[in-house]
């Protein structure tokens, strides 16, 4: 079993998790043109490589990012929300 | 309401048997008792006016001296276990002061998080229990790993479950799971406790 470290609650099966995509920076729909807010919406990076993600310890609905290389399948590194500032998205 | 008038376990619990050896494993079924929660900001602050002690970080809980479980799962996310043989309603009592408190507006106080119709309660007990769950869960539950006072968010038999290991009662854990999924756990906790020839309290015993 694989196993991913939960900032919340520690080690365990990765069964407990789902991953809900690529880390977006947000935009302001006021200003984005319609490509822009469509790429927004609708288009993903599917970089090969280290990516950034969010993820979700689904018993305790915990949300989280994780760097993930998405060659190897390897989790890097898993870490809280900031309480502010950036996302940090790779591109 | 801070409690249920019927647990899910009630029409199983007439028919079952006395466990061959309750010293192994014992399932009490504490659905009927009350329990509450409360999440969001500011509830940390609010929860503290209200009661003597609470938990220093997530997934650990406090036992008060009426028996309360408090339990906290997040940074700002608290369940409340009423006493199992107390008479007190500290859950009932905190979410009529949430009520009565938040519609006069003011401070930021969360908001009420219902359990009881949500999660059954069962309490494990014995001295085989850590084995037991071993089969059913991936979190080390022995006595080293997950000492009084801990809670484990996890999966129990593929259904989410908040697993406590209560302060002061080191041999059992309460376990809180999907009450829709109640008939379904019967099953998986009767087969896994056979092993070790425990099984659950039949209605009407201690």
């Amino acid at each position: 079993m694989k196993i991913m470290t939960c900032p919340l609650n520690g080690p365990r099966n990765i069964t407990e998790f789902q991953c809900h995509g690529e880390v977006h920076q947000h935009i302001d729909p006021t200003s984005a043109s319609d490509k822009e807010w469509s790429d927004y919406l609708w288009m993903s990076n599917n970089t090969a490589g280290v990516v950034r993600e969010w993820w979700c310890h689904t018993p305790s609905n915990f949300w989280f990012l994780a760097e993930r290389n998405t060659v190897t399948d390897e989790i890097l590194a898993t870490f809280a929300v900031p309480a502010d500032g950036p996302l940090g998205e790779v591109r | 309401m801070a409690a249920i008038a019927r647990s899910p376990f009630a029409d199983r619990l007439e028919q079952s048997r006395v466990p061959r050896q309750p010293g192994n494993v014992l399932i009490h079924d504490y659905t009927p008792v009350g329990r509450t929660g409360f999440k969001g900001a500011g509830t940390t602050d609010w929860l503290a006016s209200k009661v003597s002690t609470l938990p220093e970080r997530p997934n650990r809980a406090v036992t008060l001296s009426d028996g309360t479980v408090i339990g906290r799962l997040g940074k700002e996310e608290y369940l409340v276990l009423n006493g199992r043989n107390s008479m007190s309603d500290i859950c009932g009592e905190l979410d009529a002061s949430w009520a009565s408190e938040s519609a006069g507006g003011g401070a930021r106080m969360g908001y009420p998080l219902p359990r009881a119709d949500s999660h059954s309660w069962l309490f494990i007990k014995g001295a085989r229990v850590s084995e037991m769950m071993s089969k059913i869960c991936g979190v080390d539950l022995r006595d080293k790993s997950f000492p009084p006072g801990e809670i484990a968010q996890t999966i129990v038999a593929r259904i989410g479950a908040v697993l406590i290991r209560e302060t002061g009662a080191s041999e059992g854990l309460h376990l809180l799971t999907d009450f829709a999924s109640a008939d379904y756990l019967w099953e998986v906790l009767d087969d896994a406790s056979a092993e070790y020839g425990g099984g659950f309290v039949p209605a009407g015993r201690k």
